[in-house]
Order: structure tokens, then sequence, then C-alpha cells
């Protein structure tokens, strides 16, 4: 019994990382109708950056991640504005060929500079654990789950209640009103992208702190962040939490009931019933 | 005011408003008739810089807005309550109406968020309600609500009658004789001729994708030819 406790609480936990891609990932395509597929790749640049800061400033992954979230914020609005804003208003079919592009060439790049070889993010509480009531809680991923809900309430108030966030959900809602009314659009997509990728860039750090990882860990992480995304529903803001929480659970049961070869396993099995259940539906708009 | 010069537009290669004329002195409530698919809603959409004209010109105070973004063109005080409404149906009431003044910076918004309620009191009591959730009169109410919160002084209307009751088009349309009386001019486009030229000073007739008519109110209500096209009266 006891036993279960512990596995259900490790998927609990585990749901805070999953969250927080795809708080990043549900954000893009909820507002923009974008699939990102380069999502994991950003994630695990991010890890990467995290590790080089550590290892030759020393300086603690909680301590950069203000200023990692802020390179994102920057990378990604400059990437969308000059970039993805090109093609996302012509066909999906475009958005996934340039994503899966970028993706191509961002694990290419990683594995230039930091080869093939799997990392880490070496701390020292990265390994360790709180203890509460015979449970174990450890302490990177208990911080994602507490993390992606104050991240999630940060996200609901700044959508909610901020002009520019009303702006987003507006040009969400459709982008000819949106015009209508004096926004400029690139600029409203070049702010989410933003935004979106210095969240992604939060979960990539939490993800590099618990899990060693390659430049090819990219694609599962895209891969979580769908399923999740799908599971809480596109583009709201606790979506990612409640469908976090789902994937983690059944993830952590599944592996325990299959046996640990087969990680993954669950994600994948998910994604292709969603794909049957929904080929097409998964690939429209979110109803806001 | 405005005057569009020698105007074509189309969508890909296929055109579909040949040399459009029109004027609109400051004040004027000028009506804009047309049956399905003649090209009204074309021509305000390129108004509005959603469409990029092909030919001509379109001068609004001076300045040719015919390159001008969307953005800028609702800064120089045009404003469209876009056919269909294009509400955004996830939003409250009140944060469409506040979606309206997105662009204004001045301290009035509240001020006048509180006389659109006055104007329409059904929205000041569903301000929380979805939008998406109003009847059709009352979503007519809610857009004509968010562009006047704008500010405009060039209002352009597209078909606001459409499926709406006959009591609420009449309150509507009387409405935009109250606005202009406060100083906004009024673009006017409506299948309904009747409604509209009785409440406009002109009106164009567009056939086709081309203007084939104009002139004041009550010489265009008294046209034989067009009494037998849109009224089917003899
Ligand atoms: N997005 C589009 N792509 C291609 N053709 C279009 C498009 N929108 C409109 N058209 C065509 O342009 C012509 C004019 O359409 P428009 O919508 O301007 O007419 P309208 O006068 O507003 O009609 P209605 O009273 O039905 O609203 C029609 O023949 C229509 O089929
Ligand atoms: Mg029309």
């Amino acid at each position: 019994m006891h036993l279960w406790l512990q596995i259900i609480l490790n998927g609990i936990l585990q749901g805070g990382i999953l969250g927080i891609s795809a708080l990043a990932f549900s954000l893009q395509w909820g507002v923009m109708n974008l699939i990102n597929l380069a999502h994991g790749s950003f994630q695990i640049l991010a890890a990467y950056v995290a590790m080089v800061l550590l290892q030759r400033l020393g300086l603690d992954p909680f301590l950069a991640m203000p200023l990692v979230f802020l390179i994102f914020l920057a990378g990604g609005y400059l990437l969308q504005f000059g970039i993805i804003n090109r093609v996302i208003s012509g066909n999906l079919f475009m958005t996934l060929l340039l994503t899966y592009g970028l993706d191509f060439v961002l694990a290419n790049f990683m594995i230039l500079l930091f080869t093939a070889d799997y990392k880490s993010v070496n701390t020292p509480y990265a390994n360790s654990s709180w203890h509460l009531l015979g449970f174990q809680f450890p302490i990177v991923r208990t911080l994602a789950l507490i993390f992606l809900v104050i991240l999630s309430l940060l996200l609901w108030l700044f959508l909610e209640y901020s002009r520019t966030g009303r702006a987003i959900r507006a040009t969400s809602m459709g982008t000819e009103p949106a015009r209508l009314m004096g926004l400029k659009i690139p600029k409203v997509y070049a702010l989410t992208f933003g935004l979106s990728s210095g969240l992604a860039a939060i979960g990539g750090i939490f993800f590099g702190l618990s899990n060693a990882f390659s430049p090819a860990a990219g694609g599962p992480l895209t891969v979580g962040a769908f399923v999740v995304t799908i599971l809480g529903g596109v583009g709201t803001s606790w979506g990612p939490l409640v469908g976090g929480l789902i994937l983690g659970v059944l993830d952590a049961v599944g592996s325990v009931i299959l046996g640990p070869t087969y990680v993954n396993i669950i994600t994948f099995g998910l994604l292709l019933i969603i794909l049957i259940l929904r080929p097409t539906g998964v690939l429209g708009r979110a109803a806001t | 005011m405005l005057a569009i010069k020698d105007l074509s537009v189309g969508y890909g290669d296929t055109k579909v408003l040949w040399d459009i004329n029109l004027e609109i002195a400051p004040g004027e409530i000028v009506a804009l008739i047309g049956v399905n698919g003649a090209g009204k809603t074309t021509l305000l959409k390129t108004l509005m810089g959603l469409l990029p004209p092909w030919t001509g010109s379109i001068r609004y105070r001076g300045q040719e807005l015919s390159r001008l973004d969307t953005h800028r063109i609702v800064k120089l005080g045009i404003n469209l309550t876009p056919q269909g409404r294009l509400l955004f149906t996830g939003m409250s009431v009140e944060e469409n109406l506040l979606m309206g003044a997105y662009l204004r910076r001045d301290s009035e918004v509240k001020h006048d968020l509180k006389h659109i309620y006055d104007l329409f009191p059904r929205l000041s009591e569903r301000k929380r309600q979805r939008a998406g959730t109003l009847s059709g009169g009352e979503q007519q109410m809610c857009a004509l609500g968010r562009s006047l919160m704008s500010r405009p002084s060039l209002l352009l209307l597209d078909e606001m009658s459409l499926g709406l009751a006959p009591i609420v088009v009449e309150m509507l349309l009387d409405l935009v004789v109250e606005i202009r009386g406060q100083g906004t001019t009024v673009l006017l486009v409506e299948q309904d001729i009747e409604e509209a030229l009785l409440r406009a000073d002109r009106g164009y007739v567009l056939e086709g994708g081309r203007m084939e008519m104009s002139g004041p109110s009550p010489d265009l209500l008294s046209n034989a030819s067009l009494r037998v096209a849109y009224l089917g009266l003899a």
C-alpha cells in the first residue's frame, strides 16, 4: 500500500516537470495555432545553458533561472518576429515543416557544442529528497510542481487581467477582429512565442536537474507536451497542471506494472490513441 | 473626409470591385446598398487595410490610406463594425468593449464604458457574461458598442441588421442617427434599401462590383428601377 502511494506520489511530482513544459507548448498552440516541434529541443538547450552556467560560473540553476528565462524570452521573440511569423498565416503544414527544421538545426547545433553524450546538471541536491510522513519527496520534482502551480497562476493572472494578456487572448479568438481593434498581430505573436520560450526554458532546467539528457532528448519532451496539452485542453491556463498530473501518474504506475524498460510507453501509447480518436480534431484551434 | 478614387480590389486573381468612386463629407450618413455578393464587405475591408487595393486611392482627411496597416487606420479614427460581428466570443461583454478602446490611453475609457451601458442596458446586465452566449441582437449591440469605445470619427457599419428582429433593427438604426448627431460620420452598409435610405443623407448602389448609382436619399428612394430591383414594387 505504502509503496503504491509513493509511486503515485512520484507520478504527481513528475507532473510538475511535464506541466511546465506543456504550459509553454499549450500557449503557442492555443494562441497561434502553432504546434512547435522544436519545443523539446528548446528545453534541452536551456538545460545545457544551465549546465554551462553551473560549470563555468558556478551559478546555481535556480539563481540562473531568471537569466535563462529572459534569454529565451528575447530569443523566442526574435525568432518569431523574424522567421516564424513569415509562415504562420499559411497552412499548418508549413509551420510544422518549419519547426521540424528548427528542431533539426537545434539538435545538431547541440551535438556540435556538447557532443551526443549524456550530460546532467550536477547540483548537490539533484538526487536528494525531503522526507515527510514516511514518504519521499525528491527535491527538484517537488519544486517543479510548486513552480508549475505558481507559473500557472501568474500566467492566468497575466492573460486575464493585463492589457497585453487581453490582447493575446483576443488574438487567439480571431486575428481579423483583433486587427480591427488596432492590434499588431506579428508583435502579439512574437510576445507569445517569447513568453512561452521562457517558460519552456524553465521546464528544461527542471528536466536537466532531474534527468540525464543528450541533444536527442528533445523529441520525447515534445511528444509529452503534446499529450499533456491534449489531456488538459489546448490553450487553457490550468490544463497543463491537470494534464501533467494525469500523465505523470499514468506514467509512474504504468512503468511499475510494465517494467522500467518501457519508459515513455504510456506517453507514446496515449499519443497513438489521441491520433486515432481525433486525427483531425487535435489540429484545430482551441475553442476558448 | 473620405475620398475613394478608381479603386479596384480582388481576391487571388479574381477582381471583385471595379473602379469604385465614393466620397463622404464630415457629419454625413452615407448608405451603401447592394445585394449579396455585390462587394460591400470587400470595400469595407479594403478601407480598413485588411485587403490590399489593386489600383486606385483612398484618401482620408488628405492622407493616403491604401498602403497603411490596419492598426494605423484604426489610430486615425476609422472603425469597422464587421459583418457577422466577430466578437471575442470567449471574453466577457465588458472585455469586448474594452478591446474596442485598446489603442486609447486617455482617462475617459471608464466614462465611455458607462455611456455604452446607458445606451444598451441589456449589455450592462450581461457585462460579466461571455459574449458568445448573447442573443443575436445583444451581440450586435456589443459589436457596435465595441466600435464606439474607440471614439471613431468615421464609423463603418457592415450589415448590422442581418438576422435581427425588425424592432432591434429600428432601434440600432435610430441609434446610428443619434451617433451622427454627436459628431461621428457614418458609412452604413445595408441590404434593406428603405431602412437605410430613410436615415442616410446620400446613398450609393453597388451592383456586381461596380458603383451603378448614387445620389441624395430621397432621389434614390423614389427611383423607379431601384424600387423594382430591391423592394419588388412596380
Ligand atoms: N475571401 C474571399 N475569397 C475569394 N472571394 C471572395 C472572398 N470574400 C468574398 N469573395 C467574393 O467577392 C464578392 C463580393 O463579396 P462581398 O462579401 O464583398 O459581398 P457583400 O456585398 O458584402 O455580400 P453580402 O451582402 O452577402 O455580405 C463575392 O462574389 C464573393 O464570392
Ligand atoms: Mg458583406
